[in-house]
């Protein structure tokens, strides 16, 4: 059996790059990275050359190992001799070799996740920050809308109230609720709302009566702990967050 | 801090296809209780149809530990929109 050598060398000396790339974004999708080709070849080449150049600073002030640039394009030659010559220099460095890159895979699967906390802990990734045009996760705009990551920790609401109108059997009905969780399809789209404490009406009652009718009861609640609405049948969705003031 | 849901989102691998949304640990002892989940479905659905009460609506909260807080809900406006 060949092995492209070389094309096995570029792979591993790039794939830190792109896994460091992949695991530091934030996107609702589970499918492709729509990203542009250009992108993200460039992205992964850059963090894969910034990487290795902080990886190989630290071999050479930690253990005295200073890269030799010749044998990794003895490596990845072409010519038999200079690949043989190449790989009698690291026969004897297995060792460090192994460590280097495992080190280095290891940080880009753990370090990532890290960072997205610290960016989130200081909220330089909100909408008003200074700094959102770097950090914020363009990607996972449905995260920003419902989990309050906008606002101020101070200023950060209690819960996320929903209304949607959804079209039952002909006939418009609001549906009001308290949001506790939110799914998305795997294209990023919202898929689905799960509501709890849900009262409905028909939307016909929205016009205020004459007749005494309290307001609370032209709704009706909906029996059951959860009620699951589904996005692609709401007709409008409108978010309220609700901030709970606790009296002296 | 598991409840946190920045904390889990940004914990995961970065894609993520559901979560739980907003919800304090009050928002949680007040759905929790009986009366207080009816008091803010009511503020709630009185909000939602554009009726704000002329006074604010509070609601008695009898907490775990025997105390019982006074608290008002309010709509917060969110000055900016990422959608």
């Amino acid at each position: 059996m060949n092995i492209a050598l070389p094309a096995l060398v570029i792979l591993l000396l790039l794939m830190p790059g792109f896994i460091i790339r992949s695991r530091f974004k934030i996107v609702e999708r589970q499918s492709l990275d729509y990203s542009p080709f250009g992108l993200v070849f460039t992205e992964g080449i850059t963090w894969a050359i910034a990487l290795h150049t902080i990886w190989l600073a630290i071999s050479l002030t930690c253990l005295g190992y200073t890269f030799q640039i010749e044998n990794l394009l003895y490596l990845i030659s072409a010519d038999p001799n200079k690949t043989s010559i190449a790989i009698s220099f690291i026969k004897d460095k297995t060792e460090l070799l192994a460590f280097y890159f495992l080190s280095l895979y290891a940080t880009c699967y753990t370090l990532p996740p890290i960072i997205r906390l610290i960016i989130s802990g200081l909220r330089v990734d909100k909408f008003e920050s200074k700094l959102s045009w770097i950090f914020r996760f363009h990607k996972a705009p449905w995260y920003y809308l419902l989990s309050g990551a906008d606002f101020d920790k101070d200023e950060k609401p209690d819960l996320v109230a929903v209304s949607a109108i959804v079209d039952v059997a002909g006939s418009p009905y609001l549906y009001t609720g308290q949001l506790d969780e939110y799914y998305l399809d795997e294209n990023g789209k919202l898929d689905r709302l799960i509501l709890s404490n849900t009262m409905r009406r028909t939307l016909d009652k929205d016009k205020s009566r004459d007749n005494g009718e309290l307001i609370e009861d032209r709704f009706y609640p909906i029996d059951g702990d959860y009620f699951v609405l589904r996005y692609d049948e709401a007709i409008t969705l409108n978010i309220r967050y609700i901030k709970l003031n606790v009296l002296d | 801090m598991s409840g946190n849901p920045t904390f889990l989102f940004t914990l995961t691998c970065g894609i993520k296809i559901g979560m739980k949304a907003l919800k304090s640990n009050l928002a949680k002892e007040l759905q929790a209780d009986l009366k207080g989940r009816v008091e803010l479905t009511r503020f709630l659905i009185a909000d939602d149809a554009g009726k704000g009460q002329s006074q604010p609506v509070v609601i008695e909260l009898k907490r775990r530990d025997g105390i019982t807080i006074r608290v008002t809900p309010v709509t917060v406006p969110k000055a900016t929109s990422s959608k």
